[in-house]
Formats: C-alpha cells, structure tokens, sequence
C-alpha cells in the first residue's frame, strides 16, 4: 500500500481509459432553477444523477451516453422528507431508501412502502439508491413501485411549468415514463392513510441481495371496524410496467376473504399478468408464481388481523 | 471535462484532479493505490468495492469521483488504522472467513458497518446485512461465524 505522500496525481495517465466510463461531463446544480435551465439548455443531452445506482452502470455499459450527467443531490428541496396527517407524505426525489426506513413516521403509516424498500437489492445500495431515480427508472421488475401504487402516488414534475402526474399514468413501460427531457421528477406526494394500513410485499429473487426481482406482489389493506377493507394489489415483473390488480381488489372488497375468494383473486391476478419470458424465468412460471404471491400476500394480512405479525 | 476534488481517505487528506467519467473506485485504486478495494463486477451486484462514504456503506464503482468532493471516505485499509487488527478482522482469521480472499475486503466493510449500525446482530440481521456481498467460493459459513464471533468479542 502506498503511502499518502506517495500519491501523486502524475500518475493519473495511467487509468485505463477503456476500462472507464463513457466520456462526459460531470456539473452539479445549486438549485432548481439552474437544473430546469440546463435540461432546457440541452434537452436530451443532461441526464440528471441521483444515487447512481443505475445511471453509473448504465454509463459504464455504453447503454445511455449524455453529454452531460448533471447532479442534483446539492439542491436542497429535492432532499424534503415531510409528513402532514392532512395532505400526506411528501418524499424529495433524493431521498434514499435507507433515509426513508429510518422514519418511524413511514414505518407507522406506509408499513407497505418500509417493506419493499427494505427488500431492495441490498444495504450498500440502499444507502444510495433514491426514491425518485427508481421511478425514473421504471424498471419493470421494480420493488419500489408496486407499493406506491398502492399508496395512488403522485409524481410532482417540474420543468417550464409544475405538474402532477399520478404514478399510474406516469409510467408507460419497461423503462418508460412521461418525464419530457427538458424536466426534472422533484418528489412524490403520498395520500394520508384512512386508518390503521397493513401490508405485505412478496418478492421472488434469485438470492438475497439480487437487484433483480423475478416476480412480486404488493397487498395492502385498511383494518376498518375489525375487517380489513379498500384492499389493493400490485405486481412487478407481470408486464411491461407494474401495475394494480383492480378486479382482485374488488373482489376483495366484496366478499369475505374465505379460501375460495382468495383463490379467485389470486386467478384473477395471474389472468392479468403479462409477464416477460427471458432467461431468468419463463412466463409460464412467472404467471404461475403470480398467483401463490398474491395468496400469500393476502394470507399474511389476514394473519395480522387475526394478531399474527404479518 | 477534469475536476479538482478533496477527499478524506482514512484520516488521510487528498486534493486531487479526477475526469468527470471516473469512478470513486477507480481513483482510490489507481491514483491512491489504495488496492485493497476489490474491482469485482463494476455494476453494483458484487459488493467487492464496498467501502464508507461519509459512514454510509456504499458501492465505489458506482459513485462518481467528482460526486465524492469533500467526502470521508474510510476502506478496509483504514479499518486496522492503529496498525492493529480489529475484533471482526481477527474473527475472520480464526473462523477462516475467506478463501481466494477476493470479497473479503467489501464483506469486512459490509460487517463492519453492521456492527457499527447493531452490535448484537441476529443470524438474520447479518445475512441481510452482508446481502450485497458476493463470495464465489461459497465460503459464507465461515464469514457468518466470523461476524457472530465478532459481535459477542464487541458485547
């Protein structure tokens, strides 16, 4: 090991330029209005950075070269992270999913939410990965936004004018989100809950620590005088984008969740899985593992109501 | 585009010149010789290049050098910084916590921040905790028991 006074920069030359990154350059905005004029500056070209946890190996791979990466962690709004028993949870775009798990707050009211996010990939990623780069992302086989579809979120853009977008119609696929390039995604805003919420996010992964999700299902419900009631169900990785299951909530919402009905909402949600057939899973299975998801989502809140730690 | 930055290694103050395209990993290996932080799969899947920054866990190759300005950053060559070992280095000598000793440096880090976070870790509590770690030659009972060992030793 070399000493600190060894190092020098002189030897700089020698980091293997092929072995780096794309060439681009690195800014850091002060504030808002200086990120909203350079995306407008150059739209197309800037990509905002958040945590980095997909855009640095994005631009390590070639998959995406800018001509700038523009990091907006210094401004100082993106970073709020507020609740208001009238109006809800607002979380700034840069928030981190460990930041977020701190809150006893969240944990309380959103248990769904502090669920998937302690179930993302892995601590070291936590620690940097933020809440509003996943929904920029809008990976398919995301853990984050089955449970803030779950919540109706609302996705707060800011560009030449400010708007509000709920998440549902925000994503448009794989990949894919209404976010023009000439705007920034500066937070989420997240309804209060109505009562005491209860959740459950299943996950099927390759290993403990994978960043990539097979399969998943988020359940929530409301414990409403001694039932459980406005149920609502999400998966990721069952389609192009993920999405809620609104003929299984209904029917939740109707009946009494006996072993049949659970069975038939369970169907239900493998009925409108789409899911990806690729390496890491075939369809077929994925489709299949919808619907034992779902159960089990449903089963342990069933288990919470009855006092059972979900 | 080249960028002048600060950073706190280990105790250790450097000012630096980086490009905008270099990874935090990149700098602490080649420009500090700081070698002991592995380059393992360069996409934030491996944990072999875990290190601290301003006492988060995080993954070096994926965090800028430019991003880094101003940054304490401690890596496992700074975890012994009195010349000693620690209780988690000497447990993973004596449960033989590595074999090629590839990940051995991000796992130290992972634990350590684990330790740091919840002394006395359950069994579960340090599978998740060293979830983001790799070990190809399977050898994760042996680091398990390392980290178990190390926690009782910290009380």
């Amino acid at each position: 090991m070399l000493k600190a006074e060894d190092s020098s920069p002189v030897i700089l030359h020698v980091i293997d330029e092929v072995e780096c990154l794309q060439t681009f350059d690195y800014l850091k905005a002060r504030d808002l209005q200086e990120a909203i004029a350079l995306l407008q500056t150059a739209p197309g070209s800037v990509r905002p950075l958040a945590g980095g946890t997909d855009l640095v190996p994005a631009l390590r791979m070639g998959r995406l070269r800018p001509r700038y990466v523009l990091d907006i962690k210094g401004i100082a709004s993106l970073h709020e992270l507020t609740y208001r028993p009238e109006e809800g949870l607002y979380l700034g775009a840069v928030v981190t999913f460990e930041r977020l798990l701190a809150q006893t707050e969240v944990r309380k009211l959103y248990p769904l939410l502090a669920e998937a996010a302690r179930r993302i990939a892995a601590p070291a990623v936590r620690n940097r990965a933020t809440i509003g780069g996943a929904v920029c992302v809008a990976a398919a086989y995301s853990d984050w936004l089955p449970a803030l579809l779950c919540q109706d979120a609302v996705v707060v853009v800011m560009g030449a004018a400010a708007r509000r977008v709920p998440l549902s119609t925000f994503l448009c696929g794989d990949g894919c989100t209404q976010l023009a390039a000439d705007e920034l995604l500066v937070g989420l805003w997240l309804p209060p809950p109505h009562g005491t919420a209860v959740g459950s996010y299943q996950q099927l992964r390759l290993g403990h620590g994978s960043r990539v999700t097979l399969v998943g299902a988020a359940v929530q419900a409301y414990v409403q005088n001694g039932r459980l009631q406005d149920w609502r169900i999400a998966l990721t990785a069952a389609g192009p984008k993920p999405f809620r299951v609104t003929e299984a909530e209904a029917l939740l919402n109707q009946e009494s969740p006996t072993a049949a009905v659970i069975a038939e909402a369970a169907a239900q949600a493998r009925a409108a899985a789409m899911p990806a057939d690729d390496f890491r899973a075939s369809a077929d299975y994925r489709r299949a593992m919808v619907g034992v998801l779902v159960r089990r989502g449903i089963e342990s809140l069933l288990a919470h109501g009855r006092g059972a730690k979900p | 585009m080249k960028h002048e930055i600060t950073l706190v290694v280990n105790g250790h103050e450097h000012r630096l010149q980086v490009e905008s395209h270099h990874t935090l990993l990149d700098v602490l290996r080649r420009q500090l010789g700081l070698t002991g932080t592995k380059h393992g799969c360069d996409c934030g899947e491996c944990g072999a290049c875990s290190i601290w920054l301003n006492d988060h866990l995080v993954l070096s190759c994926l965090v800028l050098a430019a991003e880094a300005d101003g940054a304490h950053v401690v890596t496992v060559e700074g975890l012994a910084a009195s010349g000693e070992f620690t209780h988690l280095q000497e447990a993973f000598i004596v449960h033989h916590g590595m074999q090629c000793g590839f990940c051995t440096a991000g796992f130290l880090m992972a634990a350590a921040a684990l330790l740091r976070a919840n002394p006395r870790p359950n069994t579960a509590a340090i599978r998740a905790g060293l979830a983001g770690n790799l070990c190809r030659c399977t050898g994760y009972h042996g680091i398990l028991q390392a980290v178990q060992t190390a926690s009782r030793i910290r009380r």
